[in-house]
């Protein structure tokens, strides 16, 4: 029987199993749990955390981390209603973005071209997005969005395609085509070559540094996407969106098996690590776990989770 | 020499999971006495030592000291018996100075309610030390700021400082010029004088015969021969090493020399060389050699884009080409086999599979992307065709032997259709046996048409193989000889 | 010495010409130093007085224990990213105490509750190697989250300003016309000199930023090495946090979460201590704050919002980095 549970492969049927179990336990706890309204809402967030990781996923395949993604997602939250003011819905909301991958680029040329590390370049790319765009609202919520403009932009947030949540549709084409740039095409197999060795990619030929940028570009992108979908929702241009989700996002890569060492993990591993996040955080909400304690809670999940993946890197 | 030694090993059994690194080893050590231990990679020689300076312990044995039975449980132990080991990778601290660094963690301390270190008597101890070796070396100054040989000598400084009955060099001269070497060389021998037991490991047969009193052969995890310098011939010993003869190490014949394919003219690199031009021709293999410091390996990575260029011309086919990075020498079809493997060539964690595809990834595009069948089929042909022992392609890289990675890296260069071939360092780290191997492919690519570059510190294997061989000085080319022209002391002399 | 500038690069000039590097990399952070006064005095009218000067010393003095703090972790070779939150937590475990009438339990409260966050820390770096950005932010978040659950997110008040007029006069107390803290900070400032330039663990400590691997092979051991510094660490944020519960006579559970950690990462940072470890000291560190908040100050007195300070501070950080990064190289 030892022997048996011996053998099954921990490392990939763990994880998927503790969700089952996860769901199982909660449910058992307080049946609304499972209930279909609480399953969409839920999978809603799910959507957009599972964005984000995957962005950062991207820079941590690549032997780097982005540490702004939060403040990034506070920006766009601002920069994108700020923009509608002006553009309307549409163009506002492209504009919006555009600005989250702006800062991305220029994260990526500091640490592709000027060789900066990555954990400084994105915690000083953190403080100037922050402090941006503090000073530009000074602390104040964006509101007072055109009637016509906040029904547009709130069915990309709130909005349903039949049974399923329009951000949570966004997210499976995204995912989908974020897993096939990193299994399928060259930049994906670059990613993973110079997150296990920059030097040896350079000696094969690839232009490291050009894909650095793209992949720094690609973190913030899609902490972007993310942002747009919770500012879609709310409707306003919230500064203080993002603070919660950095550690989300990087909890949730490394969680779902993204090693932070580079070269291991990918777009699967982020939708397993968002998803356990979500549904935990979701869990012990409608079980009646204060907020503090949650907070509490699920820091430490992901301390563990980063101990387990140091761990098993070792051996 | 004493007539007790001062130190024995006997039926030392050490295990690790999957491999019996040491199985029963009997060693003898005297007081002034050198002693050189031989062996592949593998066959146990570092693991004996970590056991002696107290980093391992034996699963089974006995270990005597000065005749009394000893156990080293840690390596302060080590230090208080008067062991100290001299490692192959430097062990120091680059943003510290001399003092700071022979102290380290044994810091004299004065004063009675706070015990503060006595940085004077650090200092004024360390003069000491370096006076006594001979070595112009300050004690305040930075290890950063001074050059390599210089931390040799430090190493051998704190070693000595700290004990001084029985000292160990791992592998120490694989960094050093041969200025440097000789001057190891004679204060080992001074050392030898003073009584100390010294235990030398090398696996550069060339070497151990100027300082060797005894040698021990070490073949997987036994001792398989030992006996005094003078009764140990170099064949004796390879033959030992091996467990088998070794006809002919170099499988170097005759063959028929193409057009030109590369030519090099003029090529500057301020701080590194100058006035560099040479011919290579289909068929060839062109040898270069040269001492540590004469910038080989900068002008390979600058043919190949990795290193920079101030002027001169690189000429491909009859046409001046201008290869601005690694991608534009692998467009032309030049592969480099790079020295430093695990920094430059290879990527630890992924499989050989990925390793051999890395440099062309292009070629394995289909319609929906990257065909990983394709991969799979390449990596299968060319592990079949340069007999790379490993358990499957998708096996990770980091598994397989010294000897099997460097086929993998050249597969790689293959892969891309390299025509022009610059191997760096192609045998270094690998046993014998292995060598024989990348030997014949080397041979058998060249009879194919391939154009090849070695780069080698071993003279024989640059008088063994080459065609042509060109040596290089601090930057320069010294001396251009035909194989016909070549001896060892030509080159010798064109190197120093 | 652990000090920077070496002796080669002095030699390698020829005879008669003077080696700049060697005393700019010593001594250019006093020079840049001392010309930003200069500059804010001539440019800001209110500066250059004796009772501002004092009023930035006294801010400063709060943030000085944490940046000590911050320079033993990062000269070790780390960084401590749990520094914003140990402080209000260690505010909070002190101010409860204090609320119920005992003073000076509340200090050993705070500064024990910092240094056994530190604790925790530092055995999990040490023994278990995790990487010490994770481990600390893991730590930021949870410290951050209990000391919001302790007291669901209010501040704790009552403290009575009649009763405990000593705790008080640490913080704002003044003992000849010099704040009480800012004699306490150097104090402090001394202590951690001494320990970091002439005690063994200070020159272990600077081995291991120097070059961990070597550092181990020589015998120095690194789980206790990690498990005492992340410890001091976490202390000199206790000490933080306790002195603020003593100035506000209150307990705020967001009162860690402003720029604590920007400023002790910064100060070592913009001090010319290199990031990677190894090399520098902590009177580097004090400079650096100087330069932040006189810097911080003077965009006060010009009547710049704190959110537009915050952006400069960041930018001068980044910067400073920069050039550090380059420096090394």
């Amino acid at each position: 029987m030892i022997r048996k549970i011996q053998k099954i492969e921990w490392d990939r049927y763990g994880l998927p199993l503790a969700f089952v179990a996860m769901i199982i336990v909660f449910t058992l706890i307080n049946p609304a749990f499972f209930s279909t309204r609480n399953m969409i809402q839920t999978t809603r967030q799910g959507a957009i955390l599972f964005l984000i990781v995957s962005g950062q996923t991207f820079a941590l395949l690549a032997r780097g981390i982005d540490l702004s993604q939060g403040s990034v997602m506070s920006l766009v939250s601002v920069a994108t209603i700020s923009s509608i003011y002006v553009f309307g819905a549409y163009l506002g909301s492209i504009v919006g973005v555009l600005f989250g991958a702006l800062c991305g680029f220029i994260s990526g040329i500091l640490i592709g071209y000027l060789g900066i590390p990555p954990i400084l370049t994105t915690l000083g790319m953190l403080f100037v997005a922050l402090g941006a765009e503090l000073v530009y609202t000074g602390g104040v919520t964006l509101t007072n969005l055109t009637e016509i403009d906040e029904v547009r932009i709130f069915w990309f947030g709130g909005g349903m395609i039949g049974p399923v949540p329009v951000p949570v549709v966004f997210a499976v084409i995204i995912g989908l085509l974020m897993y096939y740039l990193l299994k399928c095409t060259s930049f994906g197999r670059k990613v993973y070559f110079i997150g296990t060795n920059a030097d040896a990619s350079h000696m094969v030929g690839i232009r490291v540094k050009r894909v650095i940028v793209l992949v720094y570009v690609l973190s913030a992108l899609l902490a972007s996407l993310g942002a747009f979908f919770l500012t879609a929702r709310l409707s306003m241009g919230f500064p203080h969106l993002g603070e919660a989700w950095l550690v989300l996002a990087i909890g949730g890569a490394v969680l779902g098996g993204t090693s932070v060492f580079g070269g291991k993990g990918g777009i699967w591993q982020a939708l397993l690590g968002s998803m356990v996040i979500v549904f935990l955080d979701n869990g012990l909400i409608v079980s009646g776990v204060s907020s503090f304690a949650r907070e509490a809670i699920i820091g430490g999940v992901i301390i563990l989770a980063c101990l387990a993946s140091v761990i098993r890197s070792k051996s | 020499m004493e007539s007790k030694p001062i130190l024995q090993f006997k039926q030392i059994v050490k295990r690790f999971p999957g491999v019996e690194a040491l199985k029963g080893v009997d060693l003898e050590l005297y007081e002034g006495e050198v002693h050189i231990l031989v062996g592949a990679n593998g066959a146990g020689k570092s693991t004996l030592v970590k056991i002696l300076a107290g980093v391992y312990q034996p699963d089974s044995g006995e270990i005597y000291f000065d005749g009394e039975p000893t156990v080293i449980r840690t390596p302060e132990r080590a230090l208080e018996l008067g062991i100290s080991v001299v490692y192959q990778n430097f062990n120091l601290i680059n943003k510290m100075d001399v003092g700071q660094n022979i102290f380290l963690n044994r810091e004299p301390v004065r004063g009675r309610f706070l015990k503060r270190i006595d940085w004077n008597r650090i200092y004024s101890e360390t003069g000491a030390i370096l006076k006594k070796l001979h070595v112009d070396i300050d004690p305040k100054d930075r290890i950063g700021d001074l050059p390599v040989a210089d931390h040799q000598m430090v190493e051998i400084a704190k070693a000595l400082s700290v004990s001084s009955r029985v000292l160990v060099f791992d592998e120490p001269t694989s960094s050093l010029s041969t200025q440097e070497i000789d001057e190891l060389f004679s204060r080992i021998l001074a050392l030898r004088k003073e009584g100390v037991a010294i235990l030398y490991i090398s696996h550069r047969l060339e070497e151990i015969n100027r300082i060797g009193d005894r040698v021990t052969v070490f073949r997987d995890g036994k001792m398989v021969g030992t006996d005094t310098m003078d009764k140990m011939d170099v064949d004796n010993i390879i033959k030992l090493m091996l467990g088998r003869d070794i006809e002919n190490i170099y499988p170097w014949r005759p063959r028929q020399l193409g057009e030109e394919v590369l030519a090099v003219e003029g090529l500057v690199s301020p701080k590194a060389f100058k006035d560099i031009s040479f011919k290579l021709r289909r068929g060839e293999i062109l040898g270069i050699t040269g001492l540590l410091g004469a910038k080989r390996t900068e002008l390979a990575h600058a043919i190949f884009g990795a290193f920079p260029i101030e002027s001169g011309r690189v000429i491909h086919k009859g046409k001046t080409v201008n290869i601005k990075s690694p991608r534009d020498a692998i467009d032309i079809a030049i592969g480099l086999l790079p020295e430093d493997k695990s920094k430059h060539g290879m990527f630890s964690l992924l499989s050989v599979a990925n390793n051999i595809t890395s440099a062309g990834l292009r070629l394995l595009r289909g319609i929906f992307g990257l065909s990983l069948k394709t991969e799979r089929g390449v990596a299968e042909e060319y592990s079949k065709k340069l007999n790379i022992q490993t358990p499957s392609v998708m096996t990770l890289i980091e598994s397989l032997s010294g000897g099997n990675q460097q086929k993998v890296m050249l597969a790689k260069s293959l892969f891309t259709n390299s025509e022009i071939l610059i191997f760096d360092e192609p045998t270094k780290g690998i046993d014998v046996g292995a060598k024989e191997e990348i030997y014949s492919l080397m041979v058998e690519l060249a009879s194919g048409g391939k154009a090849i570059v070695m780069i080698s510190s071993e003279i024989p294997e640059i008088l063994g193989m080459s065609d042509r061989i060109i040596v290089m000085k601090q930057g320069r080319i010294t001396d251009e000889m035909s194989r016909e022209e070549a001896n060892q002391e030509r080159v010798l002399e064109a190197a120093l | 010495m652990n000090s920077e500038g070496s002796k080669i690069q002095l030699q390698q000039r020829s005879a008669g010409s003077v080696n700049w590097g060697f005393y700019w990399e010593r001594y250019g952070i006093f020079v840049v130093f001392i010309i930003i006064l200069i500059l804010i005095s001539i440019s800001v009218p209110n500066f250059l007085s004796l009772n501002n000067f004092l009023n930035v010393l006294h801010t400063m003095a709060f943030v000085l224990f944490v940046t000590y703090g911050q320079t033993l972790v990062i000269l070790s070779g780390g960084m401590d990213l749990s520094h914003g939150s140990l402080v209000s937590i260690s505010c909070m475990a002190a101010a409860a105490l204090v609320a119920l009438g005992h003073p000076w339990l509340g200090l050993l409260a705070g500064l024990s509750t910092g240094a056994f966050c530190g604790l925790i820390s530092g055995t999990i770096i040490g023994i278990i190697r995790l990487n010490p950005i994770i481990t600390t932010l893991g730590m930021l978040y949870i410290a951050g989250g209990l000391a919001l659950y302790f007291t669901d997110g209010k501040t704790i008040v009552g403290i009575d300003l009649e009763k405990m007029q000593d705790f008080h006069f640490l913080a704002e107390g003044e003992l000849l016309h010099i704040p009480f803290v800012v004699i306490l900070a150097f104090v402090f400032f001394l202590l951690t000199h001494i320990l970091l330039q002439h005690t063994r663990f200070g020159n272990h400590l600077y081995a291991l930023g120097g070059n961990e691997a070597s550092a181990e092979i020589s015998g120095i051991n690194f789980a206790r090495m990690k498990i005492i510094i992340f410890t001091l660490s976490g202390l000199s944020c206790g000490i933080a946090g306790s002195l603020l519960c003593a100035r506000m006579l209150s307990g705020e559970p967001r009162v860690g979460a402003g720029t604590f950690l920007l400023e002790s990462i910064g100060a070592v940072v913009v001090g010319g201590n290199d990031i990677f470890g190894g090399t520098g000291n902590v009177g580097r560190t004090v400079i650096g704050l100087m330069i932040l908040h006189f810097l911080g100050n003077a965009l006060n007195l010009m009547g710049i919002s704190t959110f537009a300070q915050q952006v400069v501070v960041g930018v001068v950080v980044l910067l400073f980095c920069y050039i550090g990064l380059t420096r090394n190289k």
